[in-house]
């Protein structure tokens, strides 16, 4: 009787100095993004932005009506951030498909096989036809409303996936017709994360273009801006797409609102990471010649 | 050899090969030689662990002989053809719990082939005949033992067998069961049955059976007509049973001694 | 013929008399119901989401039905020793694993009909259209997807100690195959010279359960799979699920009863 007690205590004495010890060892290599805030969080712990990530790609798959690459396809094959960010004009008529009940999953060449690549046999040829196998996007308003329970489970399970908030404030502006609801969501971003700048450029662009606000939605690009200019060396070299994007929206801005002076010094900030300067240098040319 | 036998064993032996490694297989039979004609009712005798059951079982194809053959109706008994005109008793009845008396009766009909108002008839009258009709409903789970071995009883003759082979067909019955089942058993006789049944009851052996074999430690030690047996040795079944399974009491067996203790008292000694 | 289907009509009386099935069935429904119910709290018209779940219900469901009921089979015959009855009667071993093979897939496909019939209910409400064609042609992929898993767990059912160690493997593999079985070849092709034909052969030679995974395709609304590439999937599913049991039979009948 003795000796399964002493165990008993051994155990646990092993258990809890194992738990001292690992915990500041795993909190030095997790960020500190993962802090429990709800009941669920607690449960679930950092799993639950396992949960989270696969929410996101629930929405993604969904948006290409199951068409979507596992971890055994070449995702490179799939453009970059392919669930429509802010940045990108996902929502083309280019790539809308017949409708999709007269649609036959299909591996024929001509249509494109994306991330699948060409069969590589004939079990492969013939599984083809078994899922959906083809790039299409969805189309509609009552179908992509789908997508957004799933981006706003992926933001309740990890509030500090900023992507989340950006995708999910697209889809409800430019699909869904629900600028208000953008805003609500972004709002909850960025009380979330609020040294996000592309959030608060997010929320910019809602006050510009929704709500017909240009002098909030200026406050917010230069807060944005601030803190982008706050932003380490790597973070700033890796995102200048969506710098140039806040200084493109401040220079066209205050050219609006008859500041010429400070229009001339976004656009010369702007000509230096443009991707077309000439174009930019002509536009201050232009400028500089109507002051 | 005779041409009307139904049931023929030839030089039969059978061993189980050891699970552990290096252990000799042990004999369960060896050289047995038995033949039992149509119309007899054959008793098989033996202490306990003498050999009953694995003979039965190679009758059924359940065991492959090590050596030697054994026919039914001079067909091997590996083939299941075999099988078509003989009702099995096992030793210990289970039967599918979540059956009724009917249901299992009206499926092992049909692995007979059985159909339609033919295996209604037949259900019926084996039903009848073990006195399970008032209880045909009911699931088997809820039965009795000695309601299972009667129901055992009856699905052996739901295809009205030629050739009948019960493995101790009385164990766990009371008087009446054993007197019911001895009364089938002669039933059975007079409609031209043959019936090969193993058994501990010397006094049911001696009333029923045309002629017995008695086996022990696998080998067959005397076969021949009960009365036959009790002449040529000057004693009756029970005394002619323990003398050749090599038993000798410290008492002189009181009349009417307790039959089968003698077999648990040579498993002992070998 | 008559032997084998006698065998197949024991086996679904015995699932008809256990309870497994229903509690299943209830918990799907239970599952989908409440599910469902949430997404309509919250003012979204979550259909696919909906219908994945409950299709994944109802797939979980259907595999733990047939692997359970048919890895019990033969063990349970054993165990309750009605297995010695049962071959006296003049039936063949190979007829008593065809028999128990059939009412295994019998049984199942009899659920999956109540399974998918709640679906059509399911989605009938939730979109108002009910593609026809295409739950039917999932029902059949279903269905003969499930043969070859019966087919297995009756030949593991004779070569594992224990129903629940068979259970156990039957479920690795299965989800297993489901989950990385169409990918094997990419992976093959991405390793060194022995490890890609072996990886390339076991791709070859495991059964593709998830080719018969239409589920994406009704979910998302797409046609139905063309019919030719519907009976080919069969025939490879009958293929599979007959040389199992050509293993298992020849198992069986080498294996000693006691
Ligand atoms: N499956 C088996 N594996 C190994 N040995 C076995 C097996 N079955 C029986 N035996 C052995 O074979 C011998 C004969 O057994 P069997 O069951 O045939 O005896 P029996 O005459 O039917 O006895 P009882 O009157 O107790 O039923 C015994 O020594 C037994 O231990
Ligand atoms: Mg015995």
């Amino acid at each position: 009787m003795r000796t399964p007690l002493l165990v008993m205590v051994f155990l646990l004495t092993f258990c809890f100095s194992l738990v001292t010890w690992l915990k500041p060892a795993l909190a030095r290599h997790l960020p500190d993004t993962a802090r429990a805030e709800s009941l669920l969080g607690t449960a679930l712990g950092d799993s639950r932005r396992l949960f989270a990530t696969h929410c996101f790609f629930k929405a993604d798959r969904y948006l290409h009506s199951g068409f979507y690459p596992t971890l055994f396809d070449d995702r490179t094959l799939l453009a970059e951030k392919h669930l429509a960010g802010p940045h990108d004009d996902h929502d083309d008529a280019a790539d809308n498909p017949a409708h999709r009940r007269q649609a036959q999953p299909t591996p024929d060449a001509e249509l494109g096989y994306g991330f699948l690549g060409p069969p590589r046999d004939w079990l492969d040829r013939l599984g083809r036809y078994f899922f959906p196998s083809r790039h299409t996007h969805l189309e509609g308003k009552a179908e992509a409303g789908e997508l957004v329970p799933w981006l706003r489970v992926a933001a309740a399970l990890d509030p500090h996936r900023i992507e989340t908030y950006l995708v999910t404030a697209y889809w409800l502006r430019r699909h869904l017709e629900q600028p208000e609801a953008a805003l609500q969501i972004l709002r909850e971003g960025w009380r979330a994360n609020p040294e996000s700048y592309e959030i608060l450029f997010e929320l910019g662009r809602s006050f510009e273009e929704d709500r017909q606000d240009p002098v909030r939605a200026r406050n917010l690009y230069e807060l944005s801006l601030r803190k982008w200019e706050k932003r380490q060396d790597g973070v700033r070299e890796a995102d200048s797409q969506t710098y140039a994007l806040l200084v493109a929206h401040l220079a066209r801005l205050a050219e609006q609102e008859g500041r010429s002076a400070e229009a001339i010094g976004y656009f010369e900030r702007l000509e230096k990471v443009s991707p077309d300067p000439a174009r930019i240098r002509e536009r201050l040319d232009e400028l500089r010649r109507s002051r | 050899m005779r041409t009307d036998s139904i049931l023929r064993i030839e030089e039969l032996r059978v061993e189980y090969r050891s699970r552990e490694l290096r252990q000799p297989a042990r004999v369960a039979v060896r050289g047995l030689n038995l033949e039992v004609a149509a119309g007899e009712v054959f008793g098989f005798l033996g202490p306990n662990g003498a050999g009953k059951t694995t003979t039965i079982n190679v009758l059924l194809g359940f065991v492959p002989p090590t050596s030697g053959a054994a026919y039914l109706f001079g067909v091997d008994v590996r083939r299941p053809i075999a099988r078509q005109r003989i009702g099995y008793l096992p030793e210990q009845t289970y039967y599918y719990r979540f059956l009724s008396a009917e249901e299992l009766l009206r499926f092992y009909g049909r692995l007979f082939q059985l159909a339609g108002g033919e295996l209604d008839r037949r259900v019926v009258a084996a039903l009848r005949l073990v006195d399970l009709e008032p209880v045909r409903r009911r699931p088997l789970r809820t039965y009795s033992k000695g309601m299972l071995q009667r129901i055992g009883l009856a699905q052996a003759l739901i295809n009205d067998p030629d050739l009948l082979i019960l493995d101790e067909p009385t164990s766990g019955l009371d008087p009446v069961g054993r007197m019911k089942v001895r009364e089938i058993i002669q039933r059975l006789k007079h409609e031209g049955k043959t019936v090969f049944f193993s058994s501990h009851e010397l006094g049911e052996v001696e009333t029923v059976c045309d002629r017995v074999g008695i086996l022990c430690g696998g080998e067959l030690k005397a076969a021949g007509r009960v009365t036959d047996l009790v002449r040529e040795h000057q004693a009756n079944l029970e005394q002619v049973f323990l003398r050749l399974i090599g038993y000798t009491p410290a008492l002189p067996p009181a009349e009417g001694g307790v039959p089968g203790v003698g077999g648990a008292a040579a498993e002992i000694r070998r | 013929m008559s032997k084998v289907w006698a065998l197949a009509g024991l086996v679904v009386w015995e699932l008809y008399r256990r309870k497994d099935f229903y509690v299943l069935f209830v918990l799907t429904a239970l599952i989908t119901v409440l599910m469902g119910s949430a997404g309509l709290l919250h003012g979204v018209r979550a259909v696919r989401y909906v219908e994945e779940l409950c299709l994944l219900l109802i797939w979980i469901s259907a595999l733990v039905i047939a692997v359970t009921t048919t890895a019990r089979q033969l063990p349970a015959e054993r165990e309750h020793r009605t297995l010695f009855p049962l071959l006296a009667k003049p039936v063949t071993r190979t007829e008593v694993i065809l028999g128990k093979a059939l009412g295994c897939w019998v049984a199942t496909g009899l659920c999956l009909v109540v399974f998918y019939l709640f679906f059509g209910l399911v989605s009938a409400v939730r979109e108002q259209a009910w593609p026809l064609a295409s739950s039917l042609q999932a029902l059949w992929l279903h269905w003969w997807m499930l043969a070859v898993v019966v087919a297995m767990s009756l030949l593991g059912s004779l070569l594992f100690a224990t129903p629940a160690a068979n259970a156990t493997v039957q479920f690795l593999v299965a989800g297993g195959i489901l989950l990385v079985g169409r990918h094997l070849n990419t992976v093959a092709l991405g390793l060194p010279e022995p490890g890609q034909t072996l990886i390339y052969g076991l791709y070859f030679a495991i059964p593709h359960l998830e080719l018969f995974d239409v589920r994406d395709l009704i979910v998302h609304d797409w046609a139905p799979v063309p019919w030719w590439a519907c009976a080919a999937a069969t025939l490879y599913a009958a293929a599979y699920a007959a040389a199992f049991l050509v293993l298992a039979a020849v198992t069986f009948r080498r294996q000693p009863l006691q």
